[in-house]
């Protein structure tokens, strides 16, 4: 048994009253078990209150808001992630015939007008075609798209 | 506005009351969970779901001034509901570099001595069994009353007394300086 247990914790966090603070120095002057558990009580206190804690790296709230609000997470998402399954496939059959007119040689053009022709199709938005004509525009270093060749 | 008034904006819909409470508690919150983890990113994950909670209950909060110690039950209950998932009970990983300090220090031997120091309270903290880490934590760095970690932790004022006693006693010998030590 110990004699100071249930103020230890208000002792050692200055939540007691003059009173109750001096009945537990009283007592611990005239108890050296008491006396010494208390000391090593307060190096203990003292010592946890210099461990940090970090600081959250982003903050709560993005997360918080996107949970909330699944519709616009989604909506800030990047174009590719925004595509439809179709508009997807459609881009991967262009980008398979850039390629295979990259690897015949000479490009044919059909990639620019299957391109037009999904987008007039209405499978990509806007935002994904301008993506995949930026594509196109890469593969073949389009200067009108800012390409070198 | 106090976080009652907050609440009580909140059960009512308004979002930007919300993120008034979230951006004035998550460092709180971030704390005690990252205490009660070991790590970052369960904290921040933990911190999210403690809020979303906050949220979605916000309709059933009686404004009786004890937000904090009723914030802390909702984050006590995530964080041993995730100890729990885990099965690493009392297991928490240490992270030397987070306990870095930038700045000016004391002379090279004192700051190896107060670097060992906590390195030996941190490992120490982690291995309490999580009720008394909750309690000690809630007290030591969140300034909750007995009465209040009782309310939080859905127990008595006594127990509450008895888990940070233990908790105490179980640092006390941890940092009892080693046999043979200078």
């Amino acid at each position: 048994m110990n004699h100071i247990d249930a103020r230890l914790a208000d002792w050692l966090s200055g939540n007691l009253d003059p009173a109750a603070r001096e009945a537990v120095a009283a007592h611990c002057a005239a108890c050296e078990p008491c006396r010494r558990r208390l000391e090593q009580g307060e190096a203990v206190w003292q010592a946890l209150g210099e461990l940090p804690a970090p600081a959250p790296e982003r903050p709560a709230w993005e997360g918080i808001a996107a949970a909330l609000h699944p519709e616009r997470a989604k909506a800030g998402a990047p174009a590719w992630r925004r595509w439809s399954f179709p508009a997807a496939a459609a881009a991967a059959l262009v980008c398979g015939v850039v390629l295979g007119d990259r690897l015949a040689g000479e490009p044919t053009g059909v990639a620019r007008i299957l391109t037009d022709d999904i987008i007039a199709g209405t499978l990509l938005s806007e935002d994904a075609a301008a993506d995949l004509d930026g594509l196109i525009a890469t593969a073949w270093n389009d200067p009108a798209q800012g390409g070198t060749r | 506005m106090n976080d009652d008034q907050l609440m009580t904006r909140i059960a009512a819909g308004e979002e930007a009351a919300f993120r008034l409470l979230v951006e004035r508690w998550e460092r709180q919150v971030h704390a005690f969970h990252w205490r009660m983890t070991g790590s970052r990113e369960e904290a921040e994950d933990l911190t999210q779901d403690t809020f979303l909670k906050v949220h979605a209950h916000a309709g059933g909060y009686r404004p009786e001034g004890r937000f904090q110690s009723w914030l802390f039950r909702i984050a006590g209950n995530l964080a041993r509901s995730w100890a729990r998932r885990r099965k690493i009970i009392g297991w928490v990983r240490f992270d030397p570099d987070v306990h870095d300090r930038a700045g000016r220090g004391p002379a090279p031997d004192a700051v190896v001595a107060g670097d060992e120091l906590r390195r030996r309270l941190q490992r120490a903290l982690a291995c309490l069994p999580p009720r008394q880490r909750e309690a000690l934590v809630l007290r030591r760095y969140h300034d909750l009353s007995q009465r209040d970690i009782a309310a939080a932790m859905g127990t008595s004022e006594g127990a509450v007394e008895s888990l940070l006693v233990r908790a105490l006693d179980t640092l006390r010998r941890e940092l009892a300086p080693e046999p043979g030590a200078r």
